[in-house]
């Protein structure tokens, strides 16, 4: 009798206090919730061989700490989410899921688009055969710092580990157009054209690779024109009745070249089918 | 000697695997593998990654709780209850009775972590179905980390053993078997610091001797943790492992030695 009442004493105090205790426990700031974490080495050092699983679980601390922040209204502390996921990387240089969240979040709401870099190009160190990294960074590179030089390095190293995405190549060479090295663009469509076997993706490095040996000649006129005239053409028929060019070349994109403000060569068609 | 060892064996395991502590710890282990498709969903990418990384964290961790109690149990429980005088009275030389438990302790050591292992690879085939990875799983490589894991839990085993043949407290082959099971993880790292051009900078000489005699004494369980080669299907060096599974031979043949030499010398109060 005293043992029963004792356990329905001990359930009632149990149940009774669990549900204010939840409440309260929930108020609690999320800095709270993401928790404090010592250095990546002392980490190492106390868990034997469970730093594996303990980089999941500071992964999972992060995801819940910005949810929960997203789901009050309040901004997350950017800080010390980039040092949590810094930590969970350096005990796990594979886990995926620290460089997924990291671009998917840090950069676009916390404008951390370096340390973003930072993570991601040590993860590109030692997972490095996934294309997702490559493609990251090419993306931060492009979008955010408009470094299109870095971004076609990346596009490109994305490109050889993924060969099934063809526009990675074609994307690559814009890259490095867009970066002023029309000619290193099209050396490098040039140099894959040939191993290319989907005869899809070929054909469309190949009319990437007209397209830019286009702009190349032109490229060269303008250059030539300037080196003669010692200012740069007004347009390209100019160049045209200087008599550097001969016909206008085509764009295999169906646009029309020009030059920009900057006088770079540019095309209509933004080298890009029309409607696609 | 052999038939002698082999009595001992079936005894160690008769007793084990009736033992009720064992079972719980069983128990508990199973429910905690069956935890893994749960754990694992949390994934944004790498779902197989999460499940293979949970389930060995888990058997390591089992595995260490299952070694000191198997290990500590084994030759403890014959002292205090001074089952170990009745047997020495025998025609069996202490040596022989300490092989004798310690295979023992090795083959319910590997029962377990066999039962443990066989429902982490069901969760984990049932998840590869689901959420197959970029990299292939490979399955070689999930066994050999098993395998080396087992490794590391017999050594510590043997520790324990050869602590115990000499302690006369429980607490001390317990506190002294863990203390060394996370160190030994540690003294590979910590070696590689003190030996490069920083370390050297940065620390006291008889820090960096302290350093590398950790390293040489302690086993370096860093080379058998085959964890993040099996969680992302790593390459895999054979001349790594061959070395590796010789040095854990090696090393648990001394230990083996030394204990069954410390314990013919024990006097027995």
């Amino acid at each position: 009798m005293k043992r029963l009442f004792l356990l329905v004493a001990s359930l009632v105090l149990l149940l009774g206090t669990l549900y204010p205790l939840t409440g309260i426990r929930g108020q609690q700031p999320p800095d709270v919730l993401l928790g404090f974490y010592p250095p990546p080495s002392v980490i190492m050092a106390l868990s034997a061989d469970h730093y594996h699983f303990l980089s999941q679980v500071i992964l999972l601390n992060c995801v819940f700490y910005y949810g929960s922040a997203v789901d009050r209204g309040e901004a997350p502390n950017w800080g010390r989410m980039y040092e949590a996921l810094f930590t969970s990387a350096r005990l796990d240089p594979y886990n995926m899921d620290a460089y997924y969240l990291t671009q998917a979040v840090l950069p676009w709401e916390a404008r951390l688009v370096r340390p973003t870099i930072q993570l991601l190009e040590y993860g590109f160190a030692h997972r490095h055969w996934d294309w997702y990294l490559p493609l990251f960074l090419s993306f931060d590179y492009a979008y955010f710092l408009r470094d299109y030089e870095k971004a076609g390095y990346y596009m490109a190293r994305a490109a050889a580990l993924n060969p099934r995405a063809g526009y990675f190549y074609t994307l690559s060479a814009r890259y490095f157009y867009e970066a002023g090295r029309t000619a290193f663009a099209l050396a490098y469509l040039r140099e894959l054209i040939p191993t290319e076997r989907n005869e899809q993706i070929r054909q469309m490095m190949i009319t990437r690779a007209e397209a830019l040996e286009a702009i190349l000649l032109l490229e060269q006129a303008v250059s030539a024109f300037k080196e003669r005239h010692h200012r740069m053409p007004r347009d390209l028929d100019e160049v045209k009745r200087a008599g550097l060019i001969g016909r206008m070349p085509v764009d295999p994109y169906g646009g029309t070249f020009y030059l920009d403000q900057e006088g770079r060569v540019r095309t209509t068609s933004k080298l890009a089918r029309a409607g696609k | 000697m052999t038939r002698q060892i082999a009595a001992l064996v079936v005894i160690a395991l008769k007793h084990g695997v009736r033992d009720r502590v064992l079972h719980a710890i069983l128990a508990v282990g199973l429910l905690l593998l069956l935890s893994t498709p749960v754990v694992a969903a949390f994934s944004m990418r790498q779902v197989l990654a999460l499940a293979v990384s949970y389930s060995l964290s888990v058997i390591s961790l089992l595995g260490l709780l299952l070694t000191a109690f198997l290990a500590l149990g084994m030759l403890n429980r014959d002292l205090e209850r001074r089952i170990v005088h009745t047997v020495c009275s025998l025609p069996l030389s202490r040596s022989v009775y300490l092989l004798g438990r310690f295979v023992g302790f090795a083959l319910l050591l590997f029962l377990a972590l066999a039962i443990i292992g066989a429902f982490s690879a069901s969760a984990i085939f049932m998840l590869n179905l689901y959420y197959p990875p970029d990299v292939p799983f490979s399955w070689q490589t999930f066994g050999l980390a098993l395998w080396f894991q087992y490794w590391i839990l017999l050594i510590v085993g043997a520790v324990t053993m050869a602590l115990t043949a000499f302690a006369t407290s429980t607490f001390l082959p317990l506190a002294l078997s863990i203390g060394i099971y996370f160190a030994s993880f540690s003294t590979e790292a910590v070696r590689y610091y003190t030996e490069s051009g920083i370390g050297k900078a940065q620390t006291a000489p008889l820090i960096r001797w302290l350093a590398n005699f950790a390293y040489w004494v302690l086993p370096n369980f860093s080379a058998f943790d085959l964890k993040g080669q099996a969680i992302y299907s790593l390459p895999l060096e054979p001349r790594a492992l061959l070395l590796t599974q010789l040095y854990g031979i090696g090393y648990l043949g001394v230990l083996l030695v030394v204990a069954t030499i410390i314990f013919s010398r024990r006097e027995f109060l």
